[in-house]
């Protein structure tokens, strides 16, 4: 970073000289020390005042994970972040990313104070405004729409994960009187698989600290997911030296990342194949009789043949399976040999508790839920839904409701106008409308269908793969307002920048709703007073909500007061209890020990007072649940053959054109691009992976991940995670591509080289890394890097991969498929 | 005399990188930058090393955290000709910057390349500055760092222990890096000590030292993974 | 070959001498309190403890410069007719801090801790801070310098460790 050497080497050889000469006395310390220290105006700055050390706790911000750490604050500034031993999550431990908090808070890029833009959109010129003209300014763009029952002309986009934000949002949307409510990808649940089966949204957790067997099926749970802490203690567990036999963790995915270089044993597969080779599994449990023959009579439907109350016959999973699905096949389709599979079915039959799981690699592709659901199933085979070592759900949080909004007429009328974008493209059969569905809508009809969006907390032209609608519509939309900390793509081409405060300087409530084995709440509160001219992004909506939707509605003097009102809802509940440690200072033996006593709290005061000083709430108990509880669907059990997944198609099929229902429903799964027909397409079955780019142009397959020093491109604003972004395989402030040495020979490519990859989308160059550790055939790279506007660290720093990925998604769920874009590779020709 | 000692279990460390986060935290470790990284520059007290074995299909790979060794007989201090780098006698390698005149012999004579040296000024954005650990002292242009045990909370353990008059405890004294690990990989204490974990850790059956055969005597001990 | 050493020798020499000479020469700006207060008066006369104002001094590794609340506790109301207090009042009234300035420091780099030295070592203030007791004025520079060879040479004679690590950080 700093150029000046020619001054300093003979500086420092002066000094070599000097020591030389001197003789090493002390005195020459004394002397010289002016020249030897550091600058005194870096010492300046460096300095305290009293020097008094203070702890607080609070949840971290800086992925959803939602970490409980204790923040070391010296003379009031924090200087030093560690887990919090009490909190159930992380329990002490945490990733990379909580040590650079302070590098978000006082990163010199963040935005100071209003900002409103200044000539053409996306110029990038700004005029510092006051607040008071920021809020007026959007007051006076709602009111009118409202009071003319256009509330459906205001649009928001939320990335912000807080429940209670997120509630707050919706509510606030409602009230206005608009449909439009769009959420974040990272907010999206992993929970299509259990739709499938059981008719609830829910992520499953699995008891991984319990388990023998663990089938993982390109989860990579110690570096992505919801919670990458919480899956690093439980694998801890599971390191532990006991005395029965070592648990097997077996990794199932294209390429060797953090969490298959901490399995036993890789078993590479084709991207896109994970559900052929986990009907496989099922077939070798089916034909060896592994399977748990009294869960699936009791708890099952569509596994044996049956009939419907059209008398009409089903095969049922396991014929479908026994002739669709041997060993042989599977083999040709996944990649994986035939012993293998075989090997796998038996183990995983065998070893109990086993327990198969999925995310990430076969998650983010066009066939995600279908290969999602028959991974799932294997743990329905087994029968270790509820069980020790199993699948778990995490038990819901005492409920806590917003006020009733007493809508009138006018406004229920906005509320019921369809969501911008549902008409466009292809629907989704379980998720919502995408936000790049949005912006086609925007810009491909004519009309102002929206007058003013406000996006919070989202980039979604860095992440998304459709980056050019999504800069197009917001050129589109009259008003757009950013409600974030930097000046990032997205905002770079917004009207307005209100600046909201980092994690540190905020009160709110953290904790994912589901993907942990009890339920929590996290309490984030200010450690440092905000240091800028920020607003927190729920003040805004309180303060622009009493303004425009009327005070009634929002009775809290801030978004502090809802925070309470929220800890109030969970004293009131008397469950669960405020995290703490025993009396006794060794806390630890009492944190292996799940038992616990229920606390008294005297008064709400109390309660309050002990869980903003420890950090959080939570509620140990059984999370075993009630079977129609979990079993929501039509006929009340788990299901092979999908009752959910056949309402949903009808349902959807309806407004698809077409003269027959039949037609109709062809032709909409053929947008889907779904090749299964009949009875096949219920069941867990096998789609191909599906790229617009021709195999003969392009013929390798590109996969991606996250890096826990990035996530999804939000380390980039710190200069140490990007100075340690790869630290594992020795790359700093780059991006690079990753190539199995065979393939890397066949394209002419050398190691620690550039390259291109190119796809029918763009291309984009990176630093080679040839490893024996990814099948051949596929590119792997990292998400996150390449920013174009997001500070002076983050920008320019690698390549965004986002460019090259296809804007497909999961047929069913509308989950990107980040992963089976077919690309090209070739080397850079550097000049002579 | 204690003997501070380091034991990483390979079993459980899954190379995630926060102790490394948490141990440029704690002692103010500079960036260098894009270019200055790309020519081998950066500075890291705690790094990760990668080792892969085998041929695709049958790869392993393994991330194995390495901190400076704190050797029983260290190669380092014997080259150093102003004593700044030397051997005290809790078996702490020290590093004491300002009698460092910068020659570099101890980065060649360390087999394990724990040490860095510092190119530049210990400047960074004036904002990052105040959130500096004013327990460690920056570092000047010119001089050698590494990893230090992070001695400086032994010196405020050790006092405050003896403030409230009571003996020096195993969970008084720990390092940055083993405070971040979520999955406990690494562990710290007292080889001498008998009631520490570390003692009974560095006699298992799994347990190692980086080349062994050159007779540096390290006091981190790596457990091996368990196959 | 020898001709170049001695020459960089030389060289060296003349350097040093005239960089010790220049340090030397300069010296030190006297310090210049924002009132000129006194000792003397409070430890003397009314007999206040040096706990009594630098209030972390006994528990903690900063002894603190005394903070406005703390005049406060005695100089409420007027207690002399004096200018200087005067001054003092003009500060109380507003609630605003002292810019006192420190005297005595030693660099980043080392770790120095006054509990360690007060309250475990027994050590007395004088002991590093000379009679400071007994100035009627505020000293314009250290009355003792405080340099490495002035702490080692205590640590040797209490047989206290002189490991470099023990200050050094």
């Amino acid at each position: 970073m700093k150029k000046n050497k020619i001054h300093y080497i003979t500086r420092r050889n002066f000094l070599k000289l000097a020591g030389l000469t001197a003789g090493g006395a002390t005195a020459g310390h004394f002397l010289f020390s002016d020249l030897m220290a550091v600058p005194q105006k870096v010492l300046e700055k460096a300095t305290r005042s009293i020097g008094k050390e203070t702890w607080v706790n609070t949840v971290c911000g800086q992925c959803p994970g939602g970490c409980g750490i204790s923040v070391r604050r010296i003379d009031g500034i924090p200087v030093y972040i560690k887990g919090n031993p009490m909190f159930p999550v992380n329990r002490g431990g945490v990733c990379p990313m909580a040590h650079t908090s302070m590098e978000v808070l006082f990163n010199p890029d963040r935005v100071k104070n209003p900002l409103k833009r200044l000539g053409t959109k996306g110029r990038g010129d700004w005029e510092d405004v006051s607040w008071e003209q920021a809020l007026n300014s959007l007051s006076e763009k709602l009111q009118p729409l409202i009071s003319k029952g256009e509330g459906y002309k205001i649009a928001m986009i939320n990335g912000d994960n807080s429940p209670l934000m997120r509630a707050l949002s919706q509510y606030w949307m409602k009230g206005i009187g608009s449909p439009n409510y769009f959420e974040d990808e990272n907010l999206l649940e992993n929970s299509t698989a259990v739709q499938l089966s059981q008719g609830i949204k829910d992520t499953p957790v699995y008891d991984l600290a319990n388990s023998k067997y663990i089938l993982n099926f390109g989860s990579n749970f110690l570096e992505e997911g919801l919670s990458p802490v919480y899956y690093q203690q439980l694998y801890s567990h599971l390191r532990t030296p006991r005395r029965e036999k070592k648990a097997v963790l077996v990794q199932i995915d294209s390429q060797i990342n953090l969490t298959g270089s901490n399995a036993d044993r890789w078993i590479p597969i084709h991207p896109g194949t994970h559900g052929a080779l986990s009907l496989g599994i099922a077939y070798i449990l089916i034909v060896n009789e592994l399977y748990d023959k009294d869960f699936i009579q009791k708890n099952t439907f569509g596994f044996s043949p049956f009939k419907d109350k059209n008398n009409r016959e089903h095969m049922g999973f396991e014929s479908f399976v026994k002739s669709n699905y041997y060993p042989e096949k599977v083999a040709e389709i996944t990649g994986v040999p035939t012993e293998m599979i075989i090997l796998l079915g038996k183990e995983f039959g065998t070893h109990k508790p086993a327990v198969a799981i999925s995310d990430d690699a076969s998650r983010y592709t066009t066939n995600g839920s279908f290969s999602q659901w028959a991974v799932y199933c294997l743990n329905a085979m087994i029968g270790n839904i509820q069980k020790k070592g199993g699948i778990y759900f995490t038990p819901p949080t005492p409920e806590f409701h917003l006020p009733e909004l007493s809508l009138d007429k006018q406004t229920q009328k906005s509320l019921s106008h369809p969501k911008v974008g549902s008409e466009i493209g292809v629907p989704s059969i379980f998720g919502d409308v995408t936000i790049d569905q949005f912006a086609e809508a925007i810009i491909s009809i004519d009309d102002d269908l929206i007058d003013t969006l406000i996006i919070v907390d989202s980039n979604p032209i860095f992440n998304s793969r459709n980056k050019e609608a999504i800069r197009q519509a917001l050129h589109k939309i009259k008003n757009v307002i950013y409600l974030g900390m930097f000046v990032d793509e997205t905002a770079k081409h917004c009207d307005y920048i209100f600046p909201v405060h980092s994690y540190l300087e905020k009160m709110d409530i953290s904790g994912p709703k589901s993907g942990l084995i009890f339920s929590h709440i996290g309490l984030q509160r200010p450690v440092i007073s905000p240091i800028f001219d920020t607003k927190q992004a729920g003040d805004i909506l309180i303060e622009s909500g009493k303004s425009a939707i009327g005070s009634q509605h929002f009775p809290w003097k801030s978004y502090k007061d809802l925070v309470r009102k929220r800890l109030e809802s969970l004293y009131k509940s008397g469950e669960g209890a405020v995290i703490s440690k025993s009396s006794d200072p060794e806390w630890i033996e009492y944190l292996k020990v799940r038992g616990w006593k229920v606390q008294q709290y005297e008064t709400f005061k109390s309660f309050q007072k002990l869980l903003v000083k420890n950090g959080g709430w939570w509620n140990p108990i059984d999370p075993t649940r009630l079977k129609k509880e979990i079993f929501q669907t039509k006929t009340g059990k788990f299901e092979f053959y999908s009752t959910t997944l056949e309402k949903a198609l009808g349902e959807k099929a309806i407004n698809v054109e077409g003269s027959t229902s039949q037609e109709k429903h062809n032709r909409l799964l053929s947008s889907l691009h779904i090749s299964a027909r009949g009875d096949d397409l219920l069941l867990p079955h096998h789609e191909i992976l599906y790229s617009f780019g021709r195999p003969e142009e392009f013929p390798l397959l590109l996969t991606v991940s996250q890096l826990l020093t990035n996530r999804d491109g939000k380390g980039a604003s710190q200069p140490s995670m990007m100075e340690m972004v790869g630290i594992q395989i020795g790359k700093h402030w780059k991006s690079w591509i990753e190539i199995n040495p065979d393939t890397a020979r066949e394209y002419g490519l050398r190691d620690n080289k550039l390259a291109w990859v190119e796809s029918s989308n763009g291309r984009i160059q990176a630093e080679v890394r040839i490893f024996p550790g990814i099948r051949p055939g596929i590119i792997h790279m990292a998400l996150g890097m390449g920013h174009t506007s997001y500070g002076r660290f983050g920008t320019g720093i690698g390549a965004n991969v986002t460019d090259l990925i296809e804007n497909n998604y999961d047929s069913l769920s509308n989950t990107p498929a980040l992963n089976g874009t077919r690309v090209k590779v070739s080397r850079v020709l550097t000049g002579v | 005399m204690p003997s501070w000692g380091m034991v990483i279990d390979l079993n459980k460390c899954t190379g995630c990188a926060a102790c490394v986060s948490a141990c440029r935290s704690e002692n103010n470790v500079p960036n260098v930058g894009p270019e200055e990284s790309q020519i081998g520059r950066a500075l890291f007290w705690m790094d990760i090393v990668e080792v892969v074995e085998g041929e695709y299909p049958d790869v392993r790979v393994q991330y194995i955290p390495r901190p400076c060794f704190h050797c029983e007989n260290p190669p380092c201090t014997k080259v150093c000709p102003v004593r700044s780098t030397y051997k005290n006698n809790e078996g702490l390698v020290a590093q004491i910057y300002h009698r460092c005149i910068g020659c570099r012999y101890c980065m060649v004579a360390c087999p394990y390349t724990v040490k860095s040296f510092n190119w530049y000024e210990p400047e960074r954005p004036e904002e990052f500055l105040q959130t500096c650990n004013p327990d460690v002292s920056l570092r000047m242009k010119g001089v050698v760092e590494k990893c230090s045990f992070c001695s400086h909370r032994l010196q405020h353990a050790r006092e405050q222990a003896k403030f409230e008059s009571r003996a020096l405890k195993e969970a008084d004294y720990q390092p940055a890096c083993k405070e971040a690990c979520p999955t406990s990989a690494i562990v710290f204490g007292d080889f001498e000590n008998e009631n520490h974990e570390v003692y009974r850790l560095k006699k298992s059956n799994r347990a190692f030292r980086m080349q062994e055969d050159l007779g540096t005597e390290p006091k981190v001990v790596y457990l091996s993974r368990e196959d | 070959m020898n001709k170049n050493i001695i020459t960089a020798i030389v060289i060296g020499i003349i350097i040093i001498s005239g960089l010790s000479l220049f340090g030397l020469s300069r010296g030190p700006k006297p310090i210049i309190q924002p009132i000129p207060f006194s000792h003397e008066k409070h430890v003397e006369e009314l007999d206040l403890e040096c706990s009594s104002c630098h209030t972390q001094v006994t528990k903690h590794p900063r002894a603190t410069l005394p903070s406005i609340k703390i005049c406060y506790e005695c100089h409420s109301e007027p207690m002399t007719e004096t200018e200087i207090e005067n001054t003092l009042l003009s500060y109380t009234n507003e609630n605003r801090e002292i810019p006192w300035k420190r005297v005595y420091k030693v660099p980043d780099h080392v770790y120095f801790s006054h509990r360690r030295h007060v309250t475990i070592g027994n050590v007395l203030c004088e002991s590093c801070h000379g009679e400071m007791g007994q100035l009627t004025e505020p000293p314009s520079a250290p009355l003792i310098n405080i340099t490495m060879d002035y702490c080692m040479e205590c640590h040797e004679e209490h047989k206290i460790t002189n490991d470099c690590l023990a200050c050094h950080r």
